[in-house]
């Protein structure tokens, strides 16, 4: 086996003439270079800032038409289910449903009115003026 | 008269010596920060792209630079990075499995302008070419640079024991190579 120790360690490598001698202004105008590109022109800033703004006023009129349909669409389907309903609705359930309301509420107002009616004489006879009323007779 | 790491450092945080300080701090690692990446990818005009990438980002990062290492082995450690991610979009580029854009790189050198060594130097090349990335990067930097293991480790951000253990599993290949071939 080749031992390592018994190549000779010499850089087998060579560069251009004079390479490193100009390396560091090269290095330099690398870095100006980089800081140039890096640098966006004016121009290219406004043409940025107008497609952001036609990008948003895309989106909002798009959200707006979107948004619109969808109301529209909402209430038609209301006025599509009132007309269903008054078809459903015809005149002899109208008149029971009339009739039954009648019913609760007489049934209400013939207790409560009994109610009223001892409360009254209950107060008459409690507070009756007898000497006016003797006076009047 | 030479300035220390620090010092430059220093320096290049003053506004008006910027770039008095970039350009020692280049003329100070330019050669072996050169070789570091040219023994990884062996090409000149492929290292020359790349130290240029490597200069860009010392200027951008040195102002951030917190010292807690040394300046060497930052700048080490960019090149390093540099150098492995220009290999990774190379073979992403051209949809080339490792050992195939290995094998190209070894069958260029033959024809290389910039490559002058001898047929035991193309050998070993061709051998070194064989070893996986960090493999070689840990082969070169202690073969041919005989950097110390501690500034190694700390470069590679690697513990001293893995790379012991690398450096020999690479000797041994390439010994095989050799024996092989």
């Amino acid at each position: 086996m080749k031992k390592l120790d018994n190549i000779e360690k010499t850089n087998p490598f060579k560069t251009p003439e004079a390479y490193f001698d100009k390396l560091s202004e090269r290095a330099l105008n690398s870095i100006k270079n980089d800081t140039e590109i890096k640098t966006i022109p004016f121009s290219k800033i406004l043409f940025r800032a107008a497609a952001i703004i036609i990008l948003v006023i895309t989106s909002i009129t798009v959200t707006y038409y979107f948004t619109n349909s969808e109301k529209e669409k909402e209430s038609k389907t209301n006025i599509a289910e009132i007309s269903n309903l008054e078809n459903y609705l015809d005149e002899a359930s109208i008149i029971n449903k009339i009739a039954e309301d009648s019913v609760v509420a007489n049934e209400y107002f013939e207790n409560n009115f009994n109610d009223f009616q001892n409360d009254t004489t209950e107060y008459l006879v409690e507070n009756m003026d007898y000497i006016s009323l003797l006076a009047e007779l | 008269m030479e300035y220390s790491d620090q010092k430059l450092v220093q320096l290049f945080r003053d506004e008006h010596r910027k770039e008095e300080a970039f350009t020692l701090i280049v003329n100070k690692y330019k050669e072996k920060i050169y070789w570091h990446i040219r023994k990884l990818v062996i090409l000149h005009d492929d290292t020359d792209d790349i130290l240029q990438n490597v200069f860009v980002r010392i200027w951008k990062g040195l102002e951030n630079f917190r010292e807690d290492s040394q300046l060497y082995t930052w700048v080490y450690r960019i090149a390093t990075n540099e150098a492995l991610t220009f290999l990774n979009s190379k073979k992403k580029r051209f949809f080339l499995p490792i050992v195939d854009y290995e094998n190209q790189l070894a069958n260029s050198l033959e024809s290389d302008a910039y490559f002058n060594g001898d047929e035991i130097q193309l050998k070993l090349q061709k051998a070194i070419l064989t070893l996986p990335e960090k493999q070689r990067l840990v082969f070169n930097m202690k073969y041919f640079d005989e950097m110390k293991y501690e500034d190694m480790s700390e470069i590679l951000d690697t513990s001293v024991g893995a790379l012991k253990a690398s450096y020999h599993h690479a000797t041994k290949k390439i010994e095989k190579f050799f024996e092989t071939d």
